[in-house]
């Protein structure tokens, strides 16, 4: 591995330090979860939230192949780019001023999406300071990601409850889409699991339309997955909760019209946080693929499946990566008819990105390969493509940085 | 349910061994060896180990019933294990204050590897939580992911206070 891989993370943390980000003292608007502590207490916490250093960053890359990182440090997204595939990033960009608890924990973590006309989209979640609670901020650079906007809250709900786990996309005509799990319907009373909310921007990220509902009773904690369909609409797929609690998978085409669709019948009842969310992908044939965790008893796993018709038919399920290594947090990505999957496990002393592919639409599938290992603590590993090649991208605590060829290893 | 019952049950599934008093509440760290050394260490009459994080709202509601279970001299057949980290043990200490659980064994991950953690724990849990593990009096340990129910909760404790009368 190239040694300059491994500083990256040391370079971007150093960057947060010496911008030397102000903390706002015993500001109990970030104090965290500690309904109920001291300000004293509050104010140690909040300073420990803000040192950490978080694994979960995004990555994208833009229509020129350059390679763009959105990390959190020191209470700020801090955004670079990289135009040797990770080899060497630009000084990180400070994306909001004032400092902020960012959320960053696997499930949450910035998101960032660079348009072909080069616009740099940045979207995360501050935590407040109630228990579970958090606003979906936004905020968008106009000159190569060197400065961004001030960021805006898109949740026009600002109770101080869950507006989170956002997803963020941009559709055909260029607008903007985030959509996020959300508690306000629960209004105290009973209320199963989130409710799924979208905000539009149709000035490329001036301002976000009145927030709309478009599901009730998804799952509470777990991360969003959206893609966009071969016209440009955004499609999500999520942990829903069906009936009293089974919490099995969803899709929706966010066309206005489009009805919630069941994908899993795996019944998993459980009133858990699984913490797991799924993944979305759509090919160039407009085939949809999907990848999930259940931990329905007797068929606890990674499952894929595929839809060609919008979710008129499925495949069945396939099974994947090995459940007693802990497989998990899978991520799947088509180019075409090729259709990557890799997720993560565990083989006792080291943490395993595995990944297998599909060139046939995702009828059948390579034997698993391991892509890398990390022996300490690890993101979510991440699949990304430039257009060409798909790439693993993925922080780990010891290893720094690496973006990993899943192309090369598995032609 | 008759809950004045299922109290008194707990209370005396609590007062199988009488031990000295607990500590003052301290948030012990949690690593690969911890779960061996609890085992070891409560092995003698019935025991729960419960997971559970300050980020899951059925969590909370875990807490609650164990708080309300988990009174007096049972309390001493708790164990509470955050999958948080140990920077959040004033927060710990404060949710575990509000559910009446401020003097029950309290653990907290002190590994960011929670992969490493979790296959020390047991291979088959995913991480979902709650994850409670109600380890019998004969050895035997029951898995539960999500939230305990009131009634699975008082069946074991029927069952443990059954058995111990036998013997």
């Amino acid at each position: 591995m190239n040694k300059y891989r491994t500083l990256i993370l040391p370079v971007l943390l150093a960057a947060g330090l010496s911008a030397g980000a102000p903390v706002p003292a015993a500001d109990s608007a970030h104090a965290g979860h500690g309904g109920g502590a001291s300000a004293a207490e509050r104010e140690k916490m909040w300073r420990a939230m803000l040192a950490k250093a978080p694994l979960s960053a995004g990555a994208a890359f833009d229509a020129r192949g350059r390679l763009w990182l959105a990390a959190v440090k020191d209470g700020a997204v801090w955004v670079s780019h990289s135009e040797d595939r990770g080899e060497s990033f630009s000084a990180p960009a400070r994306v909001n001023a004032g400092a902020e608890r960012i959320a960053a924990d696997g499930e949450n973590r910035p998101k960032i999406l660079v348009t072909a006309d080069g616009r740099v989209y940045v979207s995360w979640v501050q935590s407040l300071e109630q228990p579970f609670s958090g606003n979906v901020r936004f905020a968008v650079s106009r000159d190569d990601g060197r400065s961004f906007s001030a960021p805006l809250t898109v949740n026009d709900n600002r109770d101080v409850i869950s507006h989170r786990f956002e997803a963020l996309g941009v559709d055909g005509r260029g607008r903007i889409h985030l959509v996020w799990l959300d508690k306000r319907d629960q209004r105290g009373g009973k209320y199963t699991g989130a409710a799924i909310y979208r905000a539009v921007s149709s000035d490329k990220g001036a301002s976000f339309a009145a927030n709309e509902k478009i599901a009730d009773h998804s799952c509470e904690c777990c991360r969003l997955a959206l893609a966009p369909d071969t016209d440009g609409t955004p499609v999500i797929f999520w942990r829903h909760v069906f009936g009293d609690n089974i919490r099995d998978h969803a899709l929706a085409r966010l066309d206005g019209k489009s009805p919630l669709i069941r994908v899993s019948r795996d019944d998993w009842a459980v009133d858990a946080c699984p913490h797991h969310g799924p993944a979305l992908s759509i090919g160039s044939d407009g085939v949809y693929h999907l990848a999930w965790f259940t931990g329905a008893p007797g068929r606890a796993g990674l499952y894929y499946s595929s839809t060609a018709d919008r979710g008129g038919h499925f495949s069945a399920p396939m099974k994947f990566g090995d459940s007693e290594a802990q497989a998990a947090h899978p991520q799947v990505l088509a180019l075409g008819r090729r259709v990557w999957l890799a997720w993560k496990e565990f083989d006792g002393r080291d943490a395993v990105v595995r990944g297998m592919r599909s060139a046939d639409g995702g009828r059948s599938w390579s034997a698993p390969v391991t892509l890398a290992t990390a022996s300490g603590a690890s993101d979510h590993p991440l699949l990304i493509a430039d257009g060409a090649r798909v790439y693993v991208s993925w922080f780990a605590a010891q290893e720094g940085y690496r973006l990993i060829d899943a192309t090369g290893a598995m032609p | 349910m008759n809950v004045r019952v299922w109290l008194r049950l707990a209370t005396i599934l609590g007062s199988f061994v009488l031990t000295a008093p607990l500590a003052a509440q301290d948030i012990r760290p949690f690593d690969a060896g911890s779960l061996e050394k609890i085992v070891a260490a409560h092995k003698s009459r019935p025991f729960v180990v419960a997971f559970w994080s300050l980020t899951c709202p059925p969590c909370r509601e875990e807490l609650a019933l164990l708080g309300d279970v988990f009174q007096g001299e049972s309390a001493r057949d708790l164990v509470l294990v955050s999958v948080d980290a140990p920077e959040e043990s004033a927060a710990i200490a404060t949710v575990l204050a509000q559910h009446r659980l401020a003097g029950v064994e309290a653990w907290v991950f002190a590994d960011a590897f929670t992969e490493r953690l979790r296959y020390a724990i047991d291979r088959q849990w995913q991480g979902e939580l709650p994850r409670t593990y109600l380890h019998g009096a004969d050895g035997t340990v029951q898995a539960v992911s999500g939230r305990l129910s009131p009634q699975k909760l008082r069946q074991w404790i029927e069952r443990q206070t059954t058995s111990a009368k036998r013997s």
